[in-house]
Order: C-alpha cells, then sequence, then structure tokens
C-alpha cells in the first residue's frame, strides 16, 4: 500500500478564509478543509493527481461532515459523469451534528467498501462531496483524506473464469470511454474522429463475439429515440424455433426487483420455456434477472461473477421462440451514462447499423417472416374491458411505439422525489404530455397547490398568483415546459434555473 | 401480502364501503395494485373527514380523491348505488375470486385458476383439497378462525405469552408485537412479531438455530399449533391462546415471526408497525431529505443518486431524526 499525494485542488465549492482546500494537500490534521459560510448543505472539492491512479484505500478525517461521499473521473471527465468509488458514507448523526461532539472520527475504506469497478479503474481526479444538513451554522469539511494505491493491483484484475461473460463488456466500454471521452478538447471534432476511428474497431469485436456494445446501444435507445429502438430491441432469428419447453433449458434463473403481477408474467414465461426458478441465488444458477440495478441481489450476483440480464431477454425469447445470446441484453451498470449522450448515441447508431448487416446476412428470408407473424401476440387482460381508465394502452399508443415490440422500457426517475404543478393551460396536447413525462420520470404531479410542489410547470408569462404562491412557499420554482422536454431528450435531470418564468416588468 | 380491512369509521362509511369493495376488485380481479391503492388512499382520506359528504365536489379537495373517485361519490350519493359495482357484483366469477382469495394462501393468481378450474366455493375448494398446497390447505381448514378479527385484550394475552417464553428461551432476545396492535388498534387481524438477539447483527454470520430455538419452545407449550412456513429468517404459522376451562376453545390465529439483525431491527420495527400509509409518507420524506427508507436500512442517496452506506440507526426516534421529522408514537401513525 502506497499513499497517492494529490497535487493541487482542481475545484472547491466553496471554502473558509483560513481553512482553505489547498490545506487538504498537506494531509496533516491540524489543517483542515473547512466551507465557508453560508455553508448550505453541501460543499465540494476536487483533488487532482499528478498522473492517472489506482485507488485501493481511502482514510478519511472528518471536519464536522454528517456524510462524505468520494467520486473519481480522469482529466477529460465532465463532472456529472464522476464514478462513485465510495458511496455516501456515515460520520455524525444529526443529535452530534446539533450538539457538535464526534466532530473528527476517522474512518478507513479498504478495497471491499469501495466500489469495485471504480476501484479497478485509474483516476487522475477526485472529487470529494461533504454533507451536513443538521447544523447551519457549523462550518464542515475534513481534517485530511489520504489515498492508497493497492499494491496487488495486478492480482485484482477480474478472473477470466468465473466472470467471462461480463468482462467484454467492461473492455468493450473502456474502449469507448478511451475513444469518446478523453479524446481532444473540441467536441465537434471529437464526435467525427470517434465515429471514423472507431467503426473499425468495433466492427472487428462485433464480428467476434456478437458485440457487447450492442446491449447497451440498446438500452440507451430505449431512453432516446424510440424510433430506432425497435431495430435494437427486437432481435433477429438465428435459427428455427424450437419446442417451446426446450428453449431455455439447462437456465437456472433467479428474480430481482420485479413486482407482481409482473413478476409473475416473466417467471411464468421462462419456466414455459424450460427454464428453472429459483427464490434465491445459488452455485447452480446461471441467470440473474433483474429490473434495475444496485438490488441486493444484483450485487450479490455481480460478486459471484454471475450473468446478469433485463427482463427483455425472457420477453425476447419468448416472442421468438427460441434462445436468445444473453449478451444483447446484459445489464450495463448504472454507470453507463458515463459517456456524453450525443456523441454516443452517433457511435452506436453506426455499430448498430453494422450490426444489422451482420445479422440480415445470417438470417434467411423465411425466418425473418415467420419471426414477423410470432409477433402478434398481445396477452390481453380479460378484464381489462371493465376497467375505467386503460391509460397504459393510450399512451403507448400515441407514441406511436408498438409495446408488444418494445416490452416496456426501463424508465429513468430522476423526478423522484420531485412534485410538479401544472399551472394554466397548455396549448394542444401539451399538458397531458407534460404529465405523462414527469410520471414516466417518477416525478409526482400534484393538482392543486400545497407545500410539497417544488416546480410550477406554466406556458405562461409571469402571473401575479406566483407571487401569492411564493409568500406561501419560498422554495417554489416556476420552470417552462422546455425543461421536461430537455430533460427527456437528455434522459437525465437538467439544471431547471435557464428555463424558469420571470416576473415582467 | 395480508388481507387488509377498511379503516374503521361511520360518518360516510357508504362511500368508504364502496371505495374498499372496488380497490379490492383491484387488487384481486384485474391486479391493478396501483387503483387499489387509490382507492385505498381515498377511502382513507374519506374516514378522516370530520363531516358528512353531500357532494363529489367536497370530497374532492381532499387529497387522494380526484375526478374520477369523485363522480362516483356522486353517482352514489344521488341513486344510492354504483353501476361499477353492481356490474362486478353481478359477475360470479369476481365474487368466487373475491372469495377464495379470503383463504390464507390463497392469492389473487391462484384465486382465479381455480375459479377458472370450475371451483368457486369453499365447499369445492374443500372437495379439492388435493390442489392446494400446505400453506392453503390450512387456511381452508380454520378459514373462519382467521376470519375473525382479534380483541385487543387477546392480543394483550397473546403478546404477554410470546415476551415471557422468549425471554425463557434467552434474556437476550428482543421482541416487538408490530402490525396494528402496536398502533394501538382496538383488534388486529392477525399478529406480526418481530425478533431480534443481542448477537445477531447484518454482518455477522445468519443464525438460524436462534430462532429454531424460540420456535420449538413455543411449540412444546402448545402455544403454535400449524407451520405455514419456516426458513431461516421468517416463519409463518399459526398460534392460539390456551382455552379457559369453562368455555370453549379460542380461535386459532394467524402469526409471523420475523427474525432480524439487530442493526436492522429499527427500521424492520417502523416499517411492520404501519401503517402503510404512513410508510409512504415517511418514505417520500426520506427522499425528500435525500435518503432512500426502506424495511431494512435507511441510506443517504449520494450526488449520482447511488444510495450510500445504511446509517446506524438504534431506535425508531433514530430514523426521524435523520430525516428531521418529529418523531410520532406508534397511535400517530395510523394515516
Amino acid at each position: 500500500m502506497q499513499e497517492i499525494l494529490a497535487s493541487e485542488v482542481a475545484l472547491c465549492t466553496s471554502e473558509d478564509h483560513v481553512c482553505k482546500a489547498e490545506n487538504l494537500l498537506a494531509r496533516d490534521v491540524d489543517k483542515k478543509w473547512k466551507c465557508g459560510s453560508p455553508c448550505g448543505k453541501q460543499a465540494s472539492v476536487i483533488l487532482q493527481f499528478s498522473k492517472p491512479q489506482h485507488i485501493g484505500c481511502i482514510e478519511i478525517c472528518n471536519e464536522g461532515s454528517a456524510f462524505v461521499e468520494v467520486l473519481v473521473g480522469k482529466s477529460a471527465t465532465p463532472e456529472q459523469d464522476y464514478q462513485v468509488i465510495l458511496v455516501m458514507s456515515f460520520f455524525m448523526t444529526p443529535d452530534e451534528s446539533r450538539r457538535l461532539t464526534n466532530l473528527n472520527s476517522v474512518r478507513t475504506f479498504d478495497s471491499d467498501k469501495l466500489s469495485k469497478e471504480a476501484a479497478d479503474g485509474k483516476w487522475e481526479k477526485v472529487k470529494i462531496v461533504c454533507t451536513q444538513p443538521y447544523n447551519k451554522s457549523l462550518k464542515f469539511g475534513l481534517s485530511y483524506i489520504k489515498f492508497y494505491s493497492s499494491s496487488d493491483n495486478e492480482m485484482k484484475t477480474p478472473s477470466l473464469g468465473s466472470s467471462n461473460v461480463r468482462s467484454p463488456v467492461a473492455l468493450g466500454k473502456r474502449k469507448l470511454e478511451h475513444a469518446g471521452v478523453s479524446s481532444p478538447p473540441k467536441k465537434k471534432q471529437s464526435t467525427l474522429n470517434f465515429e471514423k476511428t472507431s467503426s473499425p474497431l468495433l466492427k472487428e469485436k462485433s464480428g467476434e463475439n456478437k458485440s457487447p456494445q450492442s446491449a447497451k446501444a440498446a438500452k440507451k435507445e430505449l431512453w432516446s429515440s424510440p424510433s430506432t429502438a425497435s431495430a435494437s430491441a427486437t432481435p433477429k432469428p438465428t435459427s428455427q424455433p424450437q419446442e417451446i419447453g426446450d428453449i431455455l433449458k439447462g437456465v437456472v434463473f433467479v428474480l430481482s426487483g420485479f413486482q407482481n403481477p409482473f413478476r409473475a408474467e416473466i417467471r411464468d414465461k421462462a419456466v414455459s420455456m424450460g427454464a428453472k426458478y429459483m427464490p434465491d441465488w445459488g452455485p447452480n444458477c446461471t441467470h440473474l434477472i433483474c429490473a434495475f440495478a444496485n438490488t441486493p441481489k444484483y450485487q450479490h450476483v455481480k460478486s459471484q461473477g454471475g450473468c446478469i440480464v433485463r427482463k427483455d431477454w425472457v420477453i425476447a425469447c419468448h416472442k421468438t421462440k427460441q434462445k436468445l445470446p444473453s449478451k444483447r441484453y446484459l445489464f450495463v451498470g448504472v454507470e453507463s451514462s458515463s459517456e456524453d449522450d450525443d456523441e454516443s448515441i452517433e457511435a452506436q447508431k453506426t455499430v448498430e447499423e453494422e450490426q444489422d448487416d451482420v445479422n440480415n446476412e445470417q438470417s434467411s428470408d423465411s425466418n425473418g417472416k415467420t419471426h414477423r407473424k410470432q409477433e402478434v401476440d398481445p396477452e390481453k387482460d380479460p378484464y381489462e374491458g371493465t376497467t375505467d381508465e386503460n391509460t397504459d394502452n393510450e399512451a403507448m399508443e400515441m407514441d406511436g411505439i408498438d409495446d408488444s415490440e418494445l416490452s416496456i422500457p426501463e424508465l429513468p426517475d430522476f423526478f423522484t422525489g420531485k412534485h410538479f404543478l401544472l399551472y394554466g393551460t397548455f396549448p394542444g396536447n401539451e399538458g397531458r404530455m407534460l404529465y405523462r413525462y414527469i410520471t414516466a420520470f417518477n416525478g409526482t404531479t400534484e393538482e392543486y397547490m400545497n407545500e410539497n410542489v417544488n416546480f410550477v410547470i406554466s406556458a405562461q408569462p409571469w402571473d401575479d398568483n406566483f407571487y401569492e404562491a411564493l409568500t406561501e412557499n419560498p422554495h417554489l420554482a416556476f420552470v417552462k415546459p422546455q425543461w421536461i422536454y430537455s430533460c427527456n431528450k437528455k434522459g437525465r435531470s437538467l439544471p431547471h434555473q435557464p428555463f424558469v418564468v420571470v416576473p415582467q416588468e | 401480502m395480508s388481507k387488509r380491512k377498511a379503516p374503521q369509521e361511520k360518518l360516510n362509511s357508504g362511500i368508504t364501503d364502496f371505495l374498499i369493495e372496488l380497490a379490492n376488485y383491484e387488487r384481486n380481479i384485474t391486479r391493478q395494485v396501483h387503483k387499489y391503492n387509490a382507492y385505498r388512499k381515498a377511502a382513507s382520506a374519506i374516514a378522516k373527514y370530520p363531516h358528512k359528504i353531500e357532494s363529489g365536489g367536497e370530497a374532492k379537495k381532499l387529497d387522494g380523491v380526484g375526478d374520477k373517485i369523485a363522480k362516483k361519490i356522486d353517482e352514489f350519493l344521488t341513486t344510492g348505488k354504483l353501476r361499477k359495482l353492481e356490474k362486478i357484483r353481478e359477475d360470479d366469477s369476481s365474487s368466487a375470486i373475491n372469495l377464495l382469495t379470503r383463504v390464507s394462501g390463497v392469492g389473487p393468481a391462484a384465486a382465479r385458476k381455480l375459479v377458472e378450474e370450475g371451483i368457486d366455493s369453499l365447499e369445492a375448494l374443500q372437495k379439492n383439497e388435493h390442489k392446494l398446497n400446505h400453506h392453503q390447505k390450512i387456511g381452508l381448514k380454520y378459514f373462519s378462525d382467521f376470519e375473525v378479527r382479534i380483541p385487543r385484550a387477546d392480543m394483550e394475552k397473546m403478546q404477554e405469552i410470546i415476551l415471557r417464553e422468549v425471554a425463557s428461551v434467552d434474556e437476550d432476545f428482543i421482541v416487538t408485537v408490530c402490525g396494528s396492535f402496536r398502533r394501538g388498534s382496538q383488534s388486529s387481524g392477525d399478529i406480526d412479531v418481530l425478533l431480534t438477539h443481542k448477537d445477531y447483527t447484518s454482518d455477522g454470520p445468519k443464525q438460524p438455530h436462534l430462532l429454531r430455538d424460540v420456535l420449538q419452545h413455543l411449540q412444546d407449550i402448545g402455544f403454535i399449533t400449524d407451520t405455514l412456513s419456516h426458513g431461516d429468517t421468517k416463519f409463518m404459522g399459526v398460534c392460539q391462546l390456551p382455552g379457559d376451562p369453562e368455555c370453549a376453545e379460542k380461535p386459532h390465529r394467524r402469526l409471523d415471526i420475523r427474525f432480524l439483525p439487530k442493526d436492522q431491527y429499527s427500521c424492520g420495527v417502523l416499517y411492520f408497525t404501519g401503517s402503510d400509509i404512513f410508510n409512504k409518507s415517511m418514505r417520500s420524506r426520506a427522499l425528500e431529505m435525500g435518503f432512500t427508507l426502506n424495511e431494512y436500512s435507511l441510506r443517504p442517496i449520494g450526488i449520482t443518486g447511488i444510495p450510500g452506506e445504511p446509517v446506524p440507526i438504534f431506535l425508531e426516534e433514530d430514523i426521524f431524526a435523520f430525516i428531521e421529522w418529529s418523531y410520532r408514537t406508534p397511535a400517530q401513525r395510523n394515516e
């Protein structure tokens, strides 16, 4: 274990005029970093290493923070794409924060406490985020933070024996990152470069092992552009249909993160194709079918090197009546959003096209036709007709997405915990669209103004009612609908400030 | 899933009754859990409302009552009935499914399957016992016992037995009877017991023998009469109070015992005390404050949305403190 020294402070959101962020470079208990006043709830600092480093162990001595989180990135990584290496970790209780006790506890986080994926990489920057929501007047920060490289990092690279399914994805991903993100500063140019230089490379790969990137591509595309999604989400059959009960013979699967009745549906589909269901992961299990990353089972199976796939795999196998390679449906971790959206979509499109070409050559015409026929198997709920609001179906039709083909994309949920009020009238169908977007990203819409509302979405100019609402709830933000649309386009939460509605003089 | 009962109230019972009936229909027949929750939320809001509701518009002011439900209330208030409900009630298969789901262990899916096979009454179920699993057989055996709510006095007696007997196995056990009983309700549907032990933590080994010892003892003294399922951390079964010499045997009751690591115990106690609607509002408060709360832990959410490490929780009060809510006693968690 060798200590890694940071060479400079790249960024600091707030610092005291005595306890400056630079003090962290000294790694001395007497030289602290504290945020300046007013401190707010959160303060962060980015430290720079002189060269890319493995981080195998982190030691933190606190200075009044309730929680500390550490993220890592490369020089060119935009700040919002840093990966978490140490999840938000506990240092002080609310009570201690108020009574100013236990201000300087020391915790050491070794490799099993750090995110495995981030600990495997090499990083030039670390971002430290300190949070202290419980004491508004306390200047908080860190006494020191020390990083150690793992001396045995050669041993640490994933053993190919157990995780050979995952490692191509990881390799592929790293390639993308190198090619796409850490390339020259001019953005336009880098996009072009990337397409040209990386295509042959990717093509080679896809010929070799059926391009693991396309699994990721499929996921991305579902979020961003529905029109092209069907191309990647519907696999092309490569062999003759089999006896239904034999399709998934030998597959032993575990489910995670699904709720009934969906859970039962997936289980029944897989079992009907000859797979075996197990409630918990065991040595004989072959697949974990997961609704989203970071469920306890997901973490467990990941650490065992098991194969983690999305439900779409089962659904697609069932639809095409054959065992499709699960590689396309592999779970790509939450870090998958680490590349710039536009670039990666461009890149993936080219991968996609090539992929299609390869597939078209392989699959004969007749197969294509039988495949299309089998798609028409809407599993209608016999009682559906008696319910009064079938909004789900309508919603799907409105976008022109054939839901039997898309099999319910996973939606990002960056509006979680946010409450919206749609104010006034919206042209055409916009009100309904907004409502759908907000719900889709797990936001809550309120029908009436109440203390929960965070955002008022309005297509109209400033209104006197807004003043009134502000006196009741000073934290309200009045935002134009464009914000929601832009969030949808990007597939992530964007700052709302550029879209606010302001009073007219 | 336990079979939830309607909140107890009087003023607007006509409205809340039909909402609960619609809720159960959505859960059992159409299997649309969100609609089920929506109806229940509305029913609970109306149950709390201190006036007799005169119109749908009046009800619409309440949280959880929207356009559709307000219209249904108007229809109910003017005509005294609801076409949607009449239609549902006329449908034999849906009332049969509703009936069968009242058997412990028979969920909506199993009930529908049985009804499709022509089994639409308890008598038919008895004749086809071979189609039932162990849990369902016991559910059928004690069908009428399980339908009876447990008076608070009986709950207290059972609590006393459980606390005493568990302590006699090992002083280091900690036991809490959760559910609506802990919230002070006058009657309960079943007994929900949480158990932990001084030496059992989530980073140590599982200690199934601890739970096994407790269960063995409760069986030996005749308190536990049947086992529905028994794993390393969860027991589901049936228990019975000893009968008085002069009167008849006491009814059998559903008993669940969950064995939790000590560090997850308080989150478990909070969760299993409910109410479920209170739990939802607590979880959304946690989210607002940047935390994610579940039955195991409270974790801060990092800037990228990844949940952090569980914060140390020793008491339920700690959970409230972290999300900066003033503590609510179990009795204050009824909605």
